[in-house]
């Protein structure tokens, strides 16, 4: 029972898939954090202030804008309103508090001591403004950032795609005179790259064998290894599977199991995806995506556009984007008109080939949508037949009959919904599909974005590493939108296989990638990491036939998918719920299935073992894919010797320990 | 950020009250909790947030009738049978199938101009639940986890929010969750049971072995964890760290510790048996508690339907507020009684009423809101709100406004800022102290 209520938030996730919650943190947050000024000051700011000073005033009085740190520190008529000199005289701070009620801001009524003392803080501190977070509206013209690159300022493209990574990274980081956390150990990066490319922990002998290895170029082996392993094609369907449709949808996981399995071009994916089209066996199940949206066309398009181009642009819905001065509700409903004429049709997806959309603008207009890609570039049609009551008579009789015998709409004879591939692929345009999907391979593989949010892909975003996603997207294109080519280059990199470790200080900012990201487990790879964790070591060695080999991972990879069921797919500020804790802690499951005594399982074979240093020994390596630290050894062997009236308990309890740490739950 | 549990004096004394409720026997498996987690500094809100506040929702499944409860119509072709009878406010009529409420409205705050507008079971509870239906790129996170964002804390031995629903009806149109607020603030579900699972060790460990294992594996991840001092990483130790406070919580589901009196003025139904279990846990410290009642959707015989339940409600509403009362809960606890929508003035051929979300009515009390008042006025059949008309999003914000939460408060999701409530959306002042 304790297993549904996770199920739901799973579920409920899909809206939210990509919302990042700001850093969950309150009365103690120091003033120079910008969750201080998310807490104390925006809300203040949004009340009080932003009706007159900010891009939403009808009026600007003063000339000053107060909603983002420029407005703050250019001012307005009377001069800065914050002074970076001396922050304690600054005109903001004076106007709070001028005696003169004409001079006083707010006009209407004084804020409270209180909310003055927290500005006060603030301006002290630094006056925190998160630049993304700004609700500036930019110059109209402002060029979005990729038009201001040109493709002869990127690197050659033939330098190996690694290579390039480190280059654009490195860079920025001599520019941030930034310090790198030293590379991985062997054994952690072994665990790390298992993990992203099939979805579980590596065996004992997996890690042993690949730190014992000593040719130059053992890294890149291991990749190929893994790629061409089958776990290869399970664990990226998963992913991909849940990237666009949150792991739901009858037959789709086939068929991206067909299509990831032949290596299938991306771009190609996204046209049968979107196009719906199952008539051949290799497309069978494609249109999963569409049937679980086409009765609702706002989501439809919404996850069309995050999904596929990285962009959000559902508030485009009721008025222009606040962020990007180039995207009118023109666009928002020209990308639903492609799918404005899509309807559900029983089990099948269906489409007309007449019917537009229509759209009040804010100022009360009302405006007929033409189909328009993100570009801006309005898409061309034949055009829309009228249908006679006759025809209109007929076509709902078919339609009808159809539903009736679980058939097919007949196809239409033109379709809009196939013109949206064609738009965004075209030369020139393809930029938007090809970012956004470097973009979410790369934040899976190394736990930030190279832009964020991954849903604000837009102009006016800049990402952290601009050339080097040009670079990958330029290069994504050139080489058949092979994920396998972007994955691998991406995980060769220096940058990929630096250590997760920061005893520095404060862990220097993400994007920087000057060291690697400790990321969650999905719930698939949890399970199947437990049950790669309490197999004994032998179980994997004693196979001889690669093929039998093969099999019996998959095996144990499957009996890890109950797990995987009960627990929370993370998102980007993903936060451990205390029912996790206590399902680990009190359910039975775990003592029945995980800490068993039977067959091949880890307890038992911890059991045989002479020792107590030699059964703590072998647990951390099984368990955490390393050799245990000394001070871990001696807690371990202090356990279980003060436990000999009960070994077997005593030997459960730390299996239990080991599969519960943080370190088990972390890819790092 | 990096205070350790204990850092401030409020919290000393919420603690000791929380021991003082689960009696001395509790004490001692709590008291090894600081040794044991030491060093899982809370990373999230580690002071006491808010001010000790905690809302009660009593959820009335399917929509109960106004008309059988806070704004009556006798005499009217839509009013039924039932009576109006006066309350302890002068002028103020409500039904009479709720004689104790009538005797408490000095502290009752009723709203008669509701006009929620759907009236769709699924639709409407997302609505009443999260004080805003959905966009297509974003889910809102609903009270309860607002509730507990807001006012909860890091090292809390209770949960956060708790949510009985044991009835079948309605229990999948009323889906609860934290969307974007994350796991941590998702609701601790009793539907089966009246005790949360995984609360109890098993009995094939030892409470000493229970706590001791935790120690190793708290020894194991203090290198990680300092090394990788990221937020999911500080949550997943964390996560851990709170497994024992809500272990030792479980005598808090324990009713057996009520007095018999306590029992019997709450009655001897589940739904008094929750609400009893809701006034143990916001004294332990828990923000939020919804307790559902469902089967209120009276599309057939609405007026033996409501004979029977309204003067269970009655008994249990008052008995909650007495409760609260006499402990001196009431001003730091809202209780609010509310369903997806009311019931239509029309009756229909099956002597029912249907669903109806354009003029119906609430009440609550609690956290200092005005004993007494009533605010807004339905037409003389109830078909209408003819002042003071309200929705969901105002009756949202009025709660958390009662509680001390901003509702202009925003959330930064991804780029963009979520209020808690809608832009333009006010709480009722008139109703707030």
């Amino acid at each position: 029972m304790f297993l549904l209520p996770m199920k739901f938030v799973v579920a409920g996730l899909a809206g939210a898939l990509f919302a990042v919650a700001l850093p969950v943190e309150a009365a103690s947050s120091p003033p120079g954090s910008t969750t201080f000024f998310e807490e104390k000051i925006r809300p203040v700011l949004a009340d009080q202030c932003f009706k007159c000073h900010s891009a939403r005033s009808t009026k600007l009085k003063g000339g000053l804008r107060l909603d983002h740190r420029e407005g703050l520190l250019k001012g307005g008529e009377n001069g800065p309103a914050i002074s970076a000199a001396k922050p304690e005289d600054s005109l903001l701070l004076k106007s709070l508090r001028h005696p003169d009620k004409d001079l006083r801001m707010p006009p209407d009524a004084p804020l409270s001591d209180e909310v003055i003392a927290n500005f006060e803080k603030w301006v002290k501190a630094g006056a925190a403004f998160p630049e993304t977070t700004a609700s500036t509206a930019p110059a109209k013209d402002a060029k979005p950032w990729w038009d201001t690159l040109a493709d002869k300022d990127l690197l050659p493209a033939d330098r190996p795609m690694a290579q390039v990574v480190d280059h654009y990274i490195a860079a920025k980081l001599t520019q941030a005179k930034a310090k790198t956390a030293p590379a991985a150990s062997d054994a952690n990066f072994i665990r790390r790259l298992t993990l992203d490319l099939v979805g579980r922990i590596p065996t004992t002998a997996e890690v042993r064998a690949y730190v014992a290895a000593t040719e130059p170029d053992k890294a890149a082996r291991l990749v190929d290894r893994l790629m061409s392993s089958p776990g290869f094609v399970r664990h990226q369907v998963t992913e991909f599977e849940w990237l666009l449709n949150e792991g739901q949808g009858t037959g789709f996981r086939e068929y991206l199991t067909r299509a990831i399995g032949e290596g299938r071009r991306w771009d190609r994916v996204f046209k049968e995806v979107i196009t719906g089209d199952t008539a051949t066996p290799e497309t069978q199940g494609a249109d999963a995506f569409l049937r679980a949206r086409a009765k609702d066309l706002d989501k439809l398009v919404t996850d069309v556009s995050v999904r596929f181009f990285g962009v959000n642009i559902s508030c485009a819905q009721c008025h222009d984007h606040p962020l990007v001065p180039a995207w009118k509700q023109d666009h928002y409903y020209g990308m639903k008109s492609f799918f404005s004429r899509t309807f559900e049709h029983g089990d099948f997806v269906a489409e007309r080939d007449y019917g537009t959309i229509s759209f009040k603008t804010t100022a009360g207009e009302t405006k007929e949508a033409r189909l328009m890609f993100l570009s801006g570039e309005a898409v061309s049609e034949p055009p829309t037949p009228e249908l006679t009551e006759a025809q209109k008579k007929e076509e709902k009789k078919l339609l009808e009959e159809t539903k009736k015998n679980k058939q097919p709409a007949p196809a239409p004879k033109f379709s809009r919904r196939a013109l949206l591939p064609e738009a965004s692929l075209k030369p020139g345009h393809e930029g938007y599909f090809a970012r956004a999907l470097v973009n979410q391979v790369w934040l899976r593989l190394y736990g930030h974005g190279l832009v964020m949010p991954v849903d604000q892909m837009h102009g006016q975003n800049l990402p952290n590493h601009p050339e080097l996603l040009q670079w990958l997207a330029r290069d994504l294109v050139q080489h058949d939108y092979d994920i396998r080519r972007l994955m691998r280059g991406l995980v060769l990199s220096a940058a990929y296989a630096r250590s997760s470790q920061w005893s520095d200080g404060a862990r220097p900012d993400p994007g920087l990638f000057a060291v690697a990201q400790p990321r969650a487990l999905t719930p698939q790879q949890v399970g199947a990491s437990l049950q790669f964790a309490v197999t004994g070591p032998d179980a994997f060695k004693s196979t001889a036939k690669p093929e039998e080999q093969a099999k019996f991972i998959e095996q144990v990879e499957r009996t890890g998918q109950g797990w995987a069921s009960s627990l929370e797919r993370p998102g980007d500020d993903f936060q451990v719920g205390v029912d996790e804790a206590l399902l680990f802690s009190n359910n039975d499951r775990i003592q029945r299935e995980l800490l068993s005594l039977s067959g091949d399982r880890l307890l038992k074979v911890l059991l045989d073992l002479k020792d107590n240093r030699e059964l703590a020994t072998a647990a951390v390596w099984n368990v955490l894919s390393r050799a245990p630290e000394p001070r871990e050894l001696q807690a371990i062997v202090t356990y279980l010797d003060q436990r000999t009236d009960r070994p077997t308990e005593a030997a459960r309890q730390v299996v239990w320990s080991l599969l519960t740490s943080t370190e088990f739950r972390f890819n790092h | 950020m990096n205070s350790h549990f204990c850092g401030s004096s409020e919290h000393d004394v919420s603690r000791r009250d929380f021991l003082r409720t689960l009696g001395a026997g509790a004490g001692l498996a709590t008291a090894g909790i600081g040794a044991v987690h030491s060093f899982a500094a809370p990373s999230l809100n580690d002071t006491l947030k808010a001010n000790g506040k905690s809302v009660i929702l009593l959820w009335l499944a399917g929509g109960a009738s106004q008309l059988e409860t806070w704004d009556p119509k006798p005499g009217r072709p839509t009013g039924g049978p039932f009576a109006a009878i006066p309350t302890s406010v002068p002028g103020v009529h409500i039904s009479e199938l709720m004689p104790q409420m009538a005797k408490r409205m000095k502290d009752i705050c009723v709203i008669r101009g509701l006009n929620t507008k759907n009236g769709d079971h699924g639709g409407a509870a997302q609505l009443m639940m999260r004080g805003r239906l959905d966009e297509a790129a974003l889910r809102y996170p609903d009270m309860g986890a607002v509730v507990a964002r807001e006012l909860s804390r890091a090292d809390s031995k209770v949960p956060d929010y708790v949510s009985f629903y044991t009835a079948s009806e309605g229990r999948d149109f009323s889906r609860q969750g934290s969307s974007f607020l994350g796991a941590r603030y998702s609701p601790m579900k009793l539907a089966e049971s009246m005790v949360p699972p995984n609360l109890k060790r098993l009995e094939s460990i030892s409470d000493m072995d229970h706590h001791a294992r935790a120690e190793l594996q708290e020894l194991i991840n203090s290198q990680f964890v300092a090394g990788h001092a990221t937020g999911p990483v500080k949550s997943h130790a964390n996560a851990y760290a709170r497994v024992h406070g809500l272990m030792s919580s479980e005598t808090l589901f324990d009713l057996s510790q009520e007095s018999t009196k306590a029992r019997e003025a709450y009655g001897p139904t589940l739904f008094g048996e929750q609400a009893l279990m809701a006034r143990r846990m916001v004294e332990a410290g828990v923000p939020f508690v919804r307790v559902s009642r469902a089967w209120w959707d009276s599309h057939g015989q609405n007026f033996e339907t409501h004979q029977e339940m309204v003067p269970e409600l009655d008994r249990v509403m008052s008995a909650l507020h007495d409760d609260l009362k006499q402990r001196g809960l009431l001003e730091r606890t809202l209780v609010l009684a509310v369903g997806e929508f009311g019931r239509t003035p029309a009756i229909n051929a099956s002597l029912g009423r249907d669903h109806f979300a354009n003029a119906w009515s609430t009440a609550l009390f609690g956290c200092g809101l005005k004993g007494g008042a009533v605010f807004g006025k339905t037409d003389k059949d109830g078909q209408t709100v003819v002042e003071d008309q309200v929705g969901a999003g105002e009756l949202f914000a009025t709660v958390l406004a009662a509680i001390g939460v901003n509702p202009k408060k925003e959330y930064q999701v991804g780029a963009r800022p979520v209020p808690l409530v809608n832009p333009g959306i006010k709480p009722i002042t008139q109703l707030l102290a």
